[in-house]
């Protein structure tokens, strides 16, 4: 509340430092933002509870730590931001739930001192809430939503993509490849790299999940490959022994999961060595890899390969000061979309500074000037981050397609390597 | 149902079958022998489409799913054999009888089971350390759990059911829907998984808990193969599951059967006014029967944690709507009938994922289709449906 009328106002001071009057340094201040007085607010919208805390704890650390950055470094002058942190994790899926995910977005549109989300985490939430932060013409960048549907209109039968952008304008953006990419680097992976000509397919039924094993499946087919069989199931069921067993008997050489370790990922892999398919290899995109992957496959994890639509952070130069101060804060090795959420919030950031400085080093005083502003300042970025340098489409996605390939080892998902990316 | 023309002798073995006709003209009987033969039919046909060592494969894995199906379905029979209730809380006993497991017998290497903390004894050491040791731990953890479990079942009878044994019937079925809910939401508060080795920080409320039990009986270790070395897998771990099942619906069989509590169940079941007239306590016989159901869940839920590794605090729901489906398949009220019911459903699902192309996507939709049939042709089930007086 002390957030949304700071903000509202413009001109209320909330920070003893930024006491002494406004009017007449505005104009002389040198950066043209030491004027800025008020807070600006910033939101994340991730699973942080639940079977996806795994995935969504470390990205919602990479957002905090891009927030606690700028606050620190003064980037916004006599400003400061404040994140509002959202789960989507409901109790009724007890885990990321495209429900919760709408009706925490309704709320971050609602609240008028918001003008930037970093989320979701997962494409069926991203789905639910599109429509709405694109209503409020309010900005959301996605660290991890990898559907193509969410952006390009025509590229999955089952997302009306202008749909969920009633305003017509473009709102969402994502600093991910989108599934064209992984599904097509997942179908290599299969045919160059693990030598296989059989998959068997599952999915999890989710937006996510069975868009991606849709987008292998084509392009695993047009490599030459062929699925012996493909099941969706629930992203509940604990089971999936009778369809392993179907795999074996159809000679598969390749068992592929389109889903998340919250949806069957793991538990698929361990029970591939109570049919006897043990030593065929496992594949999947980014959705699985994280710790529960391990938690639930045990010893079974090591020999699972993933893609993730982020680069390899350990290994990337730009990366490098960022892993550092996010294991330094953290105590713990950033997660697989910790620097992608990072860059999100900090384009986010630069995109508000722009806004303020054009203002006149001020708070625009009408909330939805001020998000319309930032929005198209986000569309129009051009920002050099931990992921390397990113700029949007005229779809909201990434120029920087990244894609790496992930090996499982001693409980631990292992860089492999960069895989190129055409879609 | 015809239960005063049924009596049951007390000590004098009642009998078995109603013979019921519906609208086919074919009995009880004849309808299962029908759905036998179908059965047969549909595996002849597995066997032809997927050669015999896939098919026999798959009748296997649904009787291992089917096992756990027909445990926690026996916990509704029982209850709404004598009480009338539909004890939805049943699936979340099941869900915290797998935690209660746990936290006896340890993660490895994670955190240190109850034994372990207080008496410096290592229950999952003990069923590493060989067949004897295994044996022996599994005596340990069988009672205690279901103890525990039992106590739970009879708990929530107390608190939540017994105050309303003569209110209209919805209210204690809200009761139930609410304490399903709050057990779900203590397992969700509280039974929080600790961190992966190396990972601080990743010890949130909800998320999967493994239980660490993989080193009783691996998954991966074969007992032998059906049919040469190309046949049928039959795992160690499987065997355990299903014979640990069969054995268990055998002794409740025969518990209630000869018993004195299951006799004054069974008594309590057909009328309660007169068991009491008899000098039956049925709040006792009512709590007992509580603890029983519950008792069951528990030997399933230790089972399910050994086989499946990974307990989530929601599983409960799913499992517990296809247990409850598996006792109304047998004929609720009807135990032998939630036995087979709960492995008719496992079998269902797998039969699914190999006749059907892409099956495993239709294997829900095929067991709920498969109920409404046999209910509109049988509305009482398979077995007819019967209070606990017939077991």
């Amino acid at each position: 509340m002390l957030a949304l009328a700071a903000a509202a106002c413009g001109s209320t001071s909330s920070t003893p430092a930024s006491s002494s009057s406004s009017s007449s340094s505005s104009s002389s201040a040198p950066s043209g933002l030491a004027a800025c007085t008020g807070t600006v607010t910033v939101a994340t919208e991730l699973p942080v509870s639940g079977n996806d805390a795994s995935d969504g704890v470390p990205t919602q650390n990479g957002a905090t730590l891009a927030v606690d950055q700028a606050n620190a470094n003064k980037t916004l002058g006599g400003c400061t931001l404040t994140l509002i942190n959202k789960d989507d994790t409901s109790a009724q899926t007890g885990a990321h739930d495209p429900t919760q995910g709408a009706s925490n977005m309704t709320a971050l549109a609602g609240n008028q001192s918001v003008v930037g989300v970093v989320g979701a985490f997962n494409s069926s939430v991203c789905e639910a809430e599109e429509p709405i932060s694109n209503a409020a013409d309010l900005v959301q960048i996605s660290p991890s939503c990898t559907n193509p549907g969410l952006t390009i209109p025509g590229s999955n039968s089952s997302i009306d993509t202008n749909s969920l952008r009633p305003s017509g304008k473009i709102t969402f953006f994502r600093v991910c490849t989108t599934d064209i990419g992984q599904g097509a680097g997942l179908a290599q992976v299969a045919k160059s790299t693990l030598n296989a000509t059989k998959a068997y397919v599952f999915d999890d039924q989710e937006t996510y999940g069975a868009g991606l094993a849709a987008t292998f499946i084509t392009d695993f087919t047009k490599l030459g490959g062929t699925v012996v069989g493909h099941s969706s199931l629930p992203s509940t069921t604990t089971d999936f022994t009778s369809e392993l067993t179907q795999a074996k008997s159809d000679g598969a050489d390749l068992i592929f999961f389109g889903g998340t370790s919250s949806t069957g990922g793991g538990i698929i892999r361990k029970q591939m060595a109570s049919v006897g398919l043990g030593s065929l290899p496992f594949l999947g995109g980014d959705g699985i890899q994280d710790t529960q992957f391990f938690t639930e496959a045990g010893s079974a994890g090591d020999g699972a390969y993933s893609t993730i639509a982020a680069p390899n952070t350990a290994d990337l130069p730009t990366a490098a000061t960022f892993v550092s101060d996010y294991t330094a804060k953290f105590n713990s090795a950033p997660g697989a979309y910790s620097a992608n959420a990072f860059d999100a919030m900090n384009i986010i950031i630069t995109a508000i500074k722009q806004a303020i400085t054009a203002n006149g080093g001020k708070i625009p005083t009408s909330p939805a000037a001020f998000r319309e502003s930032v929005r198209a300042n986000v569309a129009a970025i051009n920002y050099s981050g931990a992921i390397g340098t990113t700029s949007f489409d005229s779809n909201g996605d990434t120029t920087n397609k990244l894609l790496t390939l992930w090996v499982g080892k001693n409980g631990q998902w292992t860089y492999s390597s960069t895989l190129t990316v055409q879609g | 149902m015809s239960a005063a023309t049924e009596a049951a002798v007390p000590g004098q073995r009642p009998a078995i079958r109603v013979r019921r006709r519906f609208h086919f003209g074919l009995s009880q009987r004849q309808f299962l022998v029908v759905l036998v033969a179908v059965f047969i039919l549909l595996f002849v046909l597995m066997v032809l489409e997927s050669g015999a060592a896939t098919a026999g494969n798959e009748v296997w894995r649904g009787l291992v799913l089917g096992a756990i199906y027909a445990l926690i379905a026996v916990g509704y029979t029982l209850v709404y054999g004598i009480i009338e209730l539909i004890n939805f809380a049943h699936g979340d006993v099941f869900t915290l009888s797998c935690f209660y497991s746990i936290f006896l017998a340890g993660i490895p290497g994670v955190q240190p089971g109850f034994f372990q903390r207080f008496f410096g004894f290592n229950l999952n050491a003990l069923a590493g350390s060989g067949p004897g040791g295994l044996v022996l731990a599994l005596l340990i953890i069988f009672p205690i759990t279901m103890t525990l479990a039992g106590l739970t079942g009879v708990l929530i009878e107390r608190v939540a059911y017994r105050r309303l044994r003569d209110a209209p019937r919805l209210a204690p079925l809200i009761t139930a829907v609410g304490v399903s809910f709050l057990l779900e939401g203590i397992m969700f508060a509280f039974f929080i998984p600790p961190a992966p080795p190396g990972h601080p920080g990743y010890a949130t409320p909800g998320s999967a808990y493994p239980t660490g039990e993989d080193g009783w009986i691996p998954t991966t270790q074969v007992l032998f193969h059906l049919g040469g070395s190309n046949g049928v897998i039959i795992g160690a771990n499987d065997m355990l599951v299903v014979v640990v099942a069969i054995v268990a619906m055998f002794a409740l069989s025969g518990f209630i059967r000869y018993s004195r509590t299951g006799k004054a169940m069974r008594a309590s079941a057909q009328n309660r006014d007169a068991a009491l007239l008899c000098g039956i306590n049925i709040n006792r016989t009512i709590a007992a029967t509580f603890f029983i159901g519950s008792a069951m869940a528990a030997v399933g839920g230790i089972i399910y944690s050994m086989h499946y590794h990974t307990i989530t605090w929601n599983q409960g729901y799913q499992f517990g709507l296809i247990a409850f489906t598996a006792a109304v398949l047998g004929g609720i009220g009807n135990i032998v009938g939630a036995g087979i019911g709960g492995f008719l459903i496992g079998l269902i699902e797998s039969f699914t994922v190999t006749l059907l192309p892409n099956g495993g996507s239709w294997a829900l939709i095929v067991v709920f289709a498969v109920l409404i049939l046999v209910l509109t042709l049988q509305p009482t089930g398979l077995l007819g449906m019967r209070v606990p007086d017939r077991a």
